[in-house]
């Protein structure tokens, strides 16, 4: 006797049952883990396949504006308080660099992730939410292969940047910033999916945001320069993440941690948002 | 155990064999299922937003009235499906197969209506979803197979098998960019045919390859039902339906309008075919009249003549529209005559919707021309006296020449149409006619 499935289609929302929603599209995903294992490894050789430098151009893009940068510093074409030498300027860029892309790769890979399974997702029924797994996997797989580019620099600069076991909680910071662009992204998708207009802004915002985010310039304090931090979901753990391996006072640890016990509720809620849009999405938008 | 899920799905399992419990012979239950859909782009994704809203904000899915531009694609259809059972679903394009066959697989959600499934559900929707061209065949079948509800042992335990059907052979290890349309789909079918589910739903995916490979697939499929598999199948491709299903659902505008014995399904719904065929003709003939004077056919002129009306009888003259094969067929045409001629001429082209022209007679070859009087309505007759045609529904167009032989008073299509229906288990020929033949052995 094998037990067989009864399932009932309604238009009743699932939302109605919030709990076992919840229970459902995490036994389903768990279940069906090795199609993300799957998927995920196909994704990634897909991705560089067809490549000569494979998986350096995860490291280019951080590398080459991380140049520009300290090219424009040490012209003085931008200038800023703080006293760091030329490498350890060239290293503060660089991590704040690979915390970024990893970060806003994160808030928009949900939706191209839609707009790229979407044939998929309209003909076979399979956890929805695998798309969204694989993306998080793709995500942190590539911002930790862009992180190991920082370790020839910490070598290359030990008389300016002193080896701490602190470095080792740098992934953890990372991952903390992939979750929260994450659950942005989610958040963002479903209208996004609907209206192209999301897509475009987030290419004109990248730019901006990155402006308004401790990337190249170090933290600004006082009011009201630090409402970048407060006001910006990516600037605690970016700033974190790099002063685990500057070796910096972390002054916003505590304020990260309170942004993730934040971003952790905002992520559920994405993913019950993501469950309930994907057949009113399928339904208006169809195959691509 | 009961849960909730995606689409309002409510999900709970049973013990049994999935096969044999009493009083559960069915093996989905479709109720008085709806679904609409918007046909103004900016309009649907507004209302997409807004349906997104209100389920957020537990207002529940809109059941209302339906909005601007939207219209309804399934209409309150309702039907089971046995276990073992082979169903057709038929319907001209738009009818709302598909979308039916999506709320079953559980992709789109009914507005109304409930639909319950007991069993695994496997979906040959599109063939090779998933298929990326840079990767190898093989690397392809692992990941398919995963999308699929493989497992990684599964697919290796079944791979051996996958590569033999597909026929792909040493390409396996090329990429699948490398692949023809044809192999590609090859072996997305043998994946896809490899599952092992309770319910198969199959979309439009046996036109696949090369005509040996997609009698190989319908025998395939033959053997799934012969072991207890349920299959709902839309196809186009008429002539194999008979040979794997045993009923039929025919869907028209959205709404069932016939479901049973599957060769009266397909009579009926090569009847609608023919219907849309001749009203689309008449349309664009009248668009022809309104935008072109010069046609790819010739006009009819303005010689006073015009066929009215036009009926089957059976030899007997009574009214009929349903007939056997060999039976005896009368077509009654009305003529309107503005003036008197003489000579005039009648081409009657006896058409099938799948097959077109059948046969093509003309009354000159009989020397037989009709006269009409100024004023008058003549009313002509052609007999046929053994109808050869198989099941499947026919009608005719009909031409009406003047004197003059490139003179065309007037030409109609999709005239008088009628079914040849001989009723379950006694139809003994495939194709399109059933010729008189006898056989002999020599030695």
């Amino acid at each position: 006797m094998k037990p067989i499935e009864e399932i009932v289609y309604t238009p009743e929302p699932p939302l109605y049952h919030p709990g076992g929603l919840l229970k459902k599209i995490f036994s389903e995903n768990w279940d069906r883990r090795e199609l993300c294992g799957r998927l995920f490894i196909r994704n990634i050789s897909v991705q560089y396949r067809q490549t000569l430098l494979g998986l350096t151009w995860l490291f280019l893009p951080a590398i080459a504006s991380s140049m520009v940068w300290l090219f424009l510093q040490s012209f003085r074409v931008i200038q800023f308080k703080g006293d760091y030498t030329s490498g350890q300027y060239l290293l503060f860029v660089l991590i704040g660099m690979v915390l970024w892309q990893s970060f806003f790769e994160a808030v928009t890979k949900p939706l191209a992730a839609f707009q790229q399974n979407r044939t998929m997702l309209l003909k076979i029924n399979f956890p929805r939410e695998v798309v969204i797994v694989v993306s998080a996997m793709e995500v942190v797989f590539n911002g930790l292969v862009r992180s190991v580019v920082i370790i020839p620099f910490l070598v290359y600069l030990q008389q300016d940047v002193a080896w701490t076991l602190a470095m080792l909680f740098f992934p953890l910071a990372l991952i903390a910033l992939i979750i929260t662009g994450l659950a942005i992204g989610i958040c963002l998708m479903p209208v996004g999916a609907l209206y192209q207009d999301v897509g475009r802004t987030l290419i004109i915002i990248s730019p901006i945001w990155m402006i308004l985010t401790p990337v190249i310039y170090p933290v600004p304090t006082g009011f009201p320069a630090n409402l970048l931090i407060y006001c910006n979901p990516a600037s605690p753990m970016l700033i974190t993440g790099r002063e685990l391996i500057m070796g910096g006072e972390l002054i916003y640890l505590s304020f990260a941690m309170l942004s993730l016990l934040g971003v952790l509720p905002l992520l559920v809620f994405s993913l019950i948002l993501y469950r309930i849009s994907i057949p009113i999405l399928l339904e208006r938008v169809g195959a691509s | 155990m009961n849960s909730q899920g995606q689409s309002g799905q409510q999900a709970k399992l049973a013990m049994g064999s999935g096969r044999d419990e009493p009083g559960t012979d069915s093996l989905i239950e479709v109720k008085n299922v709806s679904k609409t859909y918007c046909r103004n782009l900016q309009k649907s994704l507004r209302y997409g937003v807004q349906d997104i809203w209100r389920e957020l904000t537990f207002r529940g899915s809109y059941r209302g009235e339906l909005r601007g531009e939207e219209f309804t694609a399934v209409d309150d259809v309702s039907f089971q499906v046995q276990k073992g059972e082979c169903v057709a679903l038929l319907g001209p394009n738009g009818a709302g197969k598909s979308t039916m066959l999506k709320m079953v697989n559980g992709i789109l959600r009914p507005n109304s209506g409930s639909i319950k499934i007991r069993g695994r559900v496997g979906a040959l929707i599109e063939l090779g979803t998933g298929f990326n061209p840079i990767l190898t065949g093989r690397e392809n079948v692992f990941v398919n197979a995963s999308v699929l509800g493989f497992s990684r042992t599964e697919t290796e335990e079944k791979f051996e098998n996958i590569l033999e059907f597909s026929e792909i052979g040493e390409f396996i290890d090329a990429p699948v960019h490398t692949y023809s349309s044809g192999m590609r789909m090859r072996l997305g079918f043998s994946v896809a045919s490899h599952l092992a589910p309770d319910l198969l739903l199959i979309d439009e995916v046996l036109a696949v390859g090369d005509l040996g490979f997609r009698l190989k697939c319908f025998e395939h499929l033959r053997m799934k039902v012969a072991s207890g598999v349920s299959v709902i199948l839309v196809s186009h491709i008429i002539a194999m339906i008979p040979r794997l299903c045993t009923r039929a659902i025919v869907f028209h505008q959205g709404k069932i309008a016939f479901d049973g014995e599957v060769m009266e399904g397909v009579a009926r719904y090569q009847k609608i075919l023919g219907l849309e065929k001749g009203r689309k003709a008449l349309a664009s003939s009248l668009e022809d009249d309104l935008d072109s004077p010069l046609g790819g056919e010739p006009r009819p002129q303005s010689g006073g003549l015009q066929i009215l009306d036009a009926r089957t009888l059976t030899t007997g003259g009574v009214e009929e529209e349903t007939f056997q094969t060999h039976a005896g067929l009368v077509l009654e045409l009305r003529i309107s005559a503005g003036l008197s001629l003489a000579d005039c001429r009648l081409v009657v082209t006896l058409q099938s919707p799948l097959s077109g022209d059948i046969s093509i007679l003309s009354s000159l070859k009989s020397k037989f021309f009709v006269k009409t009087d100024r004023d008058s309505e003549s009313v002509v007759r052609m007999s046929i006296d053994d109808l050869p045609l198989v099941d499947g529904a026919y009608s005719f167009r009909v031409a009406l020449y003047g004197e003059n032989r490139s003179q065309l008073l007037d030409t109609q299509s999709a005239l008088a149409p009628f079914q040849i229906l001989n009723g379950r288990g006694k139809s003994v020929t495939r194709g399109v006619v059933e010729l008189s033949h006898r056989w002999q052995q020599m030695q």
